[in-house]
């Protein structure tokens, strides 16, 4: 862990930053922060948190700013803000506010400057870096946390995935489907071709080896909703409607959200609780082995179908309208 | 369960028969006022059911129950009030429901440790209850409901509201200073006592000046209330029960007035004493109890009254200035309206007026029981031994009856209809919407909808709370 | 080491909620919450950092950093991920009516 290492990439991070901030061609700064979240995915794989990197990675810097460009293309055609603000004059509003970043700063900075001190484990962080093989026989405790002991609030972020998913499909209804055969160039597609089952194959073995190593359903999920992303940009809509329809998604993300529930429901009736891994129906099986973890391995699978099958609707919605918009 | 909620003392039965009289007295009146038979029916239901709450808050022995029941009587009188004058029962509703909003906040305060008994209340929690009681009994300042609420409901409902529902408010106080001598409460009295007689003779409609005369004698029964003493108790409830007869009597008369003539307004308003002889009569008597001339009860209340505030010759003198106030406003009502020359058309024959006459003179025989044997009511109460009918005592009243009359004489041009008017403290009320909607204009601009906006004020008022708090 | 991390976060907020107060286009807005996630992010594993702690992937070969935190951030993540897409969403549709990003435009809910 070298610490000029850290500083340098510190640095970067609040210089893109900066850069996204503070300029005018929106395509650049977009750019940038994408830049921006690559360089955290790597500070947070220094600091010794490789879940979270690659999932920061895949879902931030990719994601994200796949999704961010398609809305700004949706956009291009209206004009940029320019000309006086007329509630507040530019000469007190940004004074006022770096006064106020200022301070903010000042206070956060204080507060935190208290915090730093000795660093100690709490007792559940030990009890669960201690007992995890044993009690559910899972290599990755952060998997083991997120779908063992903290398995409820898991169910809850897939709640707020659909609930997500539902609002975006609802604010941005109406259109019809336009089959559109455009697609990017020849050389593209063979590549894309070439391409995909190892993507494919990235994005099982993130989801399925999610309790042994780095990843996991989120991270899964989202690789895979990269790869119909990657596949509705480079063959056109017409090419994903036909072979996976928005109904199927549809059916995939709420049968994640059924299997997980089934699953925990399958805890309570052994008599566990909701979720009960070892309690319940399940093995730990041998550590290090595919079927291993209890029932973390379904939970993995039905979190990944989720988060798959929602963030890829999110951006057909998105696409659809401007592929309408772009007929025309 | 009925000794632990209620009490029985003599002071409460006291009050509980006025109610009860009162009562009476308005059913068989609203026979006669209400024209159609659901809404006889109607008022006589609901006049029992305030008859009802008004025994529950007088008998209670917590001020929770006191409470509630009060409010509950409220509830009644709105919805007496609402069968004619929607408006008004809505501003009297709203007032006396924030009245009551600190009564609760004091109680709920005192009452911590446990159920707070219908007594004397500590000092954090004494303004609140007190505040909540100044606007159920007008005291000054919060007297703003009192001239349109009273002014404006039907003649019985007045009766009631100035007879009955103003007293509960004035016994709670009552109850609450415990015989305690409060200085700022004399001085109110008085001060009510003063501008109540001085806006009554401004007044152009009979009703509002009838309310005024309302406040004017509650200033009395607060003056006495404040002062403290032995006498206190007996000369408040004395009065209480006498002005409650009476103004009674005087609200049956305006509403008998209001329904022979179709109006309310002194200057369409006259000659009422050729036709309605029997009205008028019964007038005299209800005046002459206000006045405090000999031989009627008036004259026995005020006598108790001023022998309470003998230790206060300022507020005294304050007193009997009002004493001459009052016999100047019902020389007016009596020359304006029942005196001089006939100006409206006459709308029904006296016949009608069999109930509303007999209501009003339920009222009459015991103003002059009273009147003649002072002695019974302070006997009922325990407290002894006062002499009525001494000289000093009489020529007193009759020497501020007769300055009375000589001022009105004096005065009469300009005491007439379309004189002037001082403003007084309830044109807030209908001001008020005004300004909260002007208000709500200022913070309209202010909310510009600029979401920058928005957030930087957001961001400065959390900073600075940061700030304050770290 | 801390301290470095710490600094960082607290300017990286404070520039986001800088971008939010100032800009006036409404992609800019989007991109200063996403800084202010970031930050968040950052303060939670640079706090979970123990000094020579290793991944917390079992069998460690000593001790092992905080893995609490890393788990609130995954969920964070995702969540963050969640909401900046259904601003995206609000942006498009805001665009439809008013025809312009201009965040100072969208004043229908004055007053």
């Amino acid at each position: 862990m070298s610490e000029p290492l850290l500083a340098f990439l510190y640095f970067f991070i609040l210089l893109t930053a900066f850069v996204a901030v503070f300029l005018d061609d929106l395509l650049s700064s977009f750019i940038s922060l994408s830049v921006t979240g690559v360089l955290m995915a790597t500070v947070f794989a220094l600091l010794r948190a490789p879940d979270v990197a690659l999932t920061q990675a895949i879902i931030n810097s990719g994601l994200i700013t796949s999704l961010l460009l398609v809305a700004y293309s949706h956009t291009r055609r209206t004009p940029l803000p320019s000309g006086p603000c007329t509630a507040c004059p530019s000469w007190l509003r940004w004074p006022l506010a770096a006064l106020i970043c200022f301070l903010l700063a000042v206070l956060l900075f204080r507060g935190m400057y208290s915090l730093a001190g000795e660093r100690a484990l709490e007792t559940a962080s030990t009890h669960f870096l201690a007992e995890t093989l044993r009690e559910t026989g899972a290599l990755n405790v952060v998997a083991a946390i997120l779908l063992d002991y903290r398995a409820f609030d898991t169910l809850g972020e897939t709640t707020v995935i659909f609930a997500a998913v539902a609002g975006i499909s609802l604010l941005l209804s109406g259109g019809k489907h336009v089959r559109s055969r455009q697609g990017l160039s020849f050389i593209v597609k063979r590549g894309m071709a070439l391409l995909t089952p190892f993507l494919l194959l990235y994005a099982a073995s993130i989801l399925f080896l999610g309790h042994l190593t780095p990843g996991g359903g989120f991270q899964g999920g989202s690789v895979f909703a990269t790869v119909a992303i990657l596949i509705c940009v480079v063959y056109g809509t017409g090419f994903d409607a036909s072979r996976v329809s928005s109904k199927s998604k549809e059916t995939l993300e709420v049968g994640g959200a059924l299997l997980f529930v089934f699953i925990g429901l399958l805890g309570a009736a052994w008599g566990g609780g909701f979720l009960a891994n070892l309690k319940g129906p399940f093995f730990p099986g041998t550590p290090g082995s595919l079927f291993s973890g209890g029932n973390m391995l379904f939970l993995n699978l039905a979190v990944g179908l989720k988060v798959g099958a929602g963030l890829s609707s999110i951006f057909y919605v998105m696409i659809k309208i401007l592929e309408q918009e772009g007929e025309q | 369960m009925v000794q632990r909620y209620f009490i029985f003392t003599a002071d409460r039965r006291v009050l509980a028969l006025l109610a009860g009289i009162l009562v009476l007295a308005a059913a068989v009146y609203g026979q006669g006022y209400f024209k159609k038979t659901g809404e006889r029916r109607f008022f006589s239901g609901f006049l029992f059911l305030f008859l009802l709450t008004v025994l529950g808050a007088v008998f209670s022995a917590l001020w929770l129950g006191f409470l509630i029941f009060i409010e509950l009587s409220t509830v009644a009188l709105f919805i007496l009030i609402a069968m004619k004058e929607r408006n008004v029962a809505f501003r009297y509703l709203a007032v006396q429901l924030a009245g009551a909003a600190f009564l609760l906040a004091g109680i709920a305060g005192a009452g911590i440790k446990g159920p707070v008994l219908f007594g004397p209340v500590q000092p954090p929690f004494f303004p609140l209850l007190l505040a909540g009681l100044g606007v159920k009994s007008a005291l000054l300042g919060l007297h703003f409901w009192l001239p349109e609420a009273h002014g404006k409901s039907p003649a019985p409902v007045s009766a009631l509201l100035s007879g009955i529902a103003v007293k509960t408010g004035v016994f709670g106080l009552l109850l609450l200073t415990g015989g305690a001598y409060v200085p700022s409460l004399s001085a109110a009295g008085a001060a009510m006592a003063l501008w109540g007689a001085f806006q009554a003779l401004l007044q152009r409609d009979v009703k509002r000046l009838l309310a005024y005369s309302t406040i004017s004698q509650l200033g009395y029964i607060v003056a006495a209330l404040g002062a403290g003493g032995v006498l206190s108790v007996p000369a408040v409830l004395y009065h209480a029960v006498t002005h409650g007869l009476s103004k009674g009597m005087l609200f049956f008369c305006a509403g008998i007035l209001e329904k022979a003539y179709g109006t309310k307004d002194f200057s369409r308003l006259g000659g009422a004493a050729e036709r309605l002889p029997g009205t008028c009569i019964l007038f005299f008597i209800a005046a002459a109890s206000m006045i405090g001339l000999p031989g009627t009860a008036g004259f026995a209340s005020k006598a108790l009254l001023k022998a309470s505030l003998i230790d206060f010759p300022l507020v005294s003198a304050c007193l009997l200035v009002a004493n001459i106030g009052t016999a100047m406003v019902f020389c007016k009502m009596s020359a304006f309206a029942f005196g001089g020359v006939q100006k409206s058309r006459y709308l029904h024959s006296p016949e009608c007026f069999r109930f509303m006459n007999a209501g009003t003179a339920v009222l009459a025989p015991l103003l002059l029981f009273s009147g003649f044997f002072p002695g019974i009511l302070p006997a009922f109460l325990g407290s002894t031994g006062h002499s009525f009918y001494t000289v000093p005592k009489c020529g007193e009243s009759l020497l501020a009856a007769v300055c009375g009359v000589f001022l009105f004489l004096f005065l009469k041009k300009r005491l007439r209809a379309s004189a002037t008017r001082v403003r007084d403290i309830d044109v807030m009320s209908e001001r008020f919407p005004n300004m909260i909607g002007n208000g709500a204009r200022i913070v309209q601009r202010l909310q510009g909808g600029f979401l920058r906006g928005y957030l930087l004020t957001a961001a400065l008022t959390a900073l600075i709370l940061m700030h304050l708090f770290s | 080491m801390i301290i470095m991390s710490f600094a960082t976060v607290a300017i990286l907020f404070s520039l986001g909620l800088f971008t939010i107060l100032v800009q006036r286009n409404a992609f800019k807005t989007v991109i200063g919450l996403t800084l202010m996630e970031s930050a968040v992010l950052l303060l939670f594993i640079s706090w979970a950092y123990i000094p020579e702690g290793w991944a917390p992937i079992l069998p460690l070969k000593g001790s092992g950093v905080d893995p609490l935190p890393h788990a609130l951030t995954l969920t964070a993540i995702v969540i963050g991920a969640c909401d900046l897409a259904l601003a995206f969403a609000f942006i498009m549709k805001l665009n439809g009516f008013e025809k312009t990003v201009d965040v100072d435009s969208f004043r229908r809910l004055k007053g």
